[in-house]
């Protein structure tokens, strides 16, 4: 880790991404036939701020926080994710960041909340105690203690999506990243996390928070910045306050 | 100390979900029984016959245990992978402080562990039809199943590369789980092959892991009278052993690159 987190938590330059079209791809060059799903993303989000990600669907959101969490590597630009290089320190980036994918079904369906969590603390290098501990800890701070003895594949939608966050939680990470963490979720419940996520884990712990989001109350109520994402690039940055009431995200014309 | 409480929590994820499958870890215990019954029945058919010197029956019986540990290395690191794409916990996995070659060494000690209690049933059953183990050389025994496991794993290792870039590796588990089936000595001795297909057959690992363990089991042989065996296994994991780790990792880094960890 780095002494002092530095003030961009996160710094992305001129970030491309080209997926492959279907088939075989050793050897081909990026690009070939594909199709560009990022183009020229540039962006910082500081120390200890929300920012919100919105787009349309496909705009490449998900692909962009993949791309932080260090599962995907662009095809082309760079990025500092606290102090550590997505490409070269990629084993030190998956460390210091906690990643929450918009999928809630990536957990073992068979085992507990409790025994999930408890599997992937372990690969956050905690002993089992401590596992043990950090899996009941995280569950409380997400208000769902109740999910510690329910299998897996009974959980709801919201139960599932809440133990996603539980388990970006797990290694007591500096940065979050969320994929839509409270698309199941019900209106109380979403009212809840949102004052989670900034009451306590923001304002209080002290995390970054990158929060891919389509709903733009939640973005203004929470959000400290937020940044549109259009086919695949920046389309604007606008402080929570100054978000344009008729904001769309998708192209014009 | 990190990767054992790694291999723990993978031993115990999966301990927990083949426990809540009850019936299928007693049918696979069932069908191990019926498969010696049925060879046994076979070897009486077979009479007197001495394959290599070997009473049949115990012949065929030590071709199944080692055949059963090759199946388990071949499939289970694909199996993993694959369960993972479709399971959509690959990426959550790999988006952790975990290596991809850690996560897939972890997820192979459970599979392991069931091939040794499945060889632990070959050996009861056998028992109870006869099978003799009063001359086995027990370090003989460690040393062709240590090289064995690490000759098979990295097959198993190289399938789940091809699984991991091309979403299908089962081709090449059927070319090497057949053609070792039926070259390697597992219920025949080589001896009976087409010479030229005996060249082929000295290539396979377990055509030494079968060779190794008979004379270790049945024939009490120690290491130095096995010296051959040990050899050409060595050779084959120091050949293929970083190849297959240094593939995977390759594979782990070509699907990071096109974006295509997850998919199906």
């Amino acid at each position: 880790m780095t002494g002092t987190p530095p003030r961009d938590a996160i710094r992305l330059q001129a970030i491309a991404k080209w997926f492959p079209p279907p088939g075989v791809h050793l050897g081909r060059r990026p690009g070939r036939g594909g199709r560009q799903v990022l183009r020229d993303v540039s962006l910082q989000v500081a120390a200890g701020e929300i920012m919100g990600l919105v787009g349309s669907n496909g705009a490449g959101k998900t692909t962009l926080l993949e791309i932080l969490a260090a599962t995907q590597l662009p095809t082309a630009g760079s990025g500092v994710v606290h102090g550590f290089d997505l490409a070269a320190q990629a084993p030190a980036v998956r460390r210091i960041v906690g990643y929450c994918p918009a999928s809630a079904d990536s957990f073992y369906p068979r085992l507990t909340g409790r025994a999930n969590l408890e599997f992937f603390a372990a690969l956050y290098n905690l002993p089992p105690a401590a596992a043990r501990r950090r899996a009941g800890a995280v569950l409380e701070l997400m208000r769902a203690p109740e999910l510690a003895q329910v299998v897996f594949q009974q959980c709801s939608a919201g139960m599932k999506q809440k133990l996603g966050v539980a388990r970006a939680l797990l290694g007591d990470p500096p940065i979050l990243l969320l994929d839509e963490p409270t698309r199941s979720l019900d209106p109380d419940a979403q009212r809840d996390f949102q004052s989670l996520l900034r009451g306590t884990l923001v304002d209080a712990l002290g995390k970054t928070v990158l929060l891919v989001t389509h709903n733009l109350g939640e973005a203004r109520a929470i959000c400290d910045r937020v940044a549109l994402l259009r086919g695949g690039t920046i389309a604007g940055v606008w402080s929570a306050a100054g978000l344009p009431p008729d904001l769309r995200f998708e192209a014009d014309g | 100390m990190h990767g054992l409480w790694k291999l723990r929590a993978f031993l115990k994820r999966d301990l927990a979900t083949d426990v809540s499958y009850r019936l299928s870890f007693v049918l696979e215990a069932v069908h191990v029984g019926i498969t010696v019954a049925a060879f046994f029945f076979l070897s009486r058919m077979l009479g007197d016959t001495r394959p290599e010197g070997y009473a049949s029956f115990p012949f065929i019986l030590v071709g199944m245990a080692v055949n059963a540990y090759m199946t388990t290395c071949l499939v289970c690191f694909s199996q993993t992978i694959r369960g993972s794409q479709l399971g959509g916990t690959l990426k959550a996995i790999l988006s952790t402080p975990t290596s991809p070659t850690a996560f897939l060494l972890c997820s192979s000690a459970y599979p392991f562990l069931r091939a040794s209690l499945d060889a632990g049933v070959y050996v009861i059953v056998g028992a109870l039809f006869g099978l003799s183990m009063a001359r086995v050389n027990v370090l003989s025994a460690a040393l062709v199943l240590a090289l064995s496991l690490l000759a098979f794993s990295s097959v198993g290792i190289l399938s789940a590369t091809v699984t991991l870039v091309f979403k299908r590796g089962e081709p090449l588990l059927w070319l090497f789980g057949s053609g070792s089936w039926l070259l390697g000595g597992v219920l025949y001795p080589t001896g009976l092959l087409p010479p030229a297909l005996q060249q082929v057959s000295a290539l396979l690992p377990i055509t030494h892991a079968v060779n190794g363990m008979r004379a270790a089991v049945l024939g009490g042989a120690a290491p130095a009278e096995i010296a051959g065996d040990l050899l050409r296994l060595g050779l084959f994991v120091g050949l293929f052993a970083p190849l297959s780790v240094l593939a995977f990792a390759l594979g782990v880094d070509h699907a990071r690159r096109l974006g295509t960890l997850d998919h199906r």
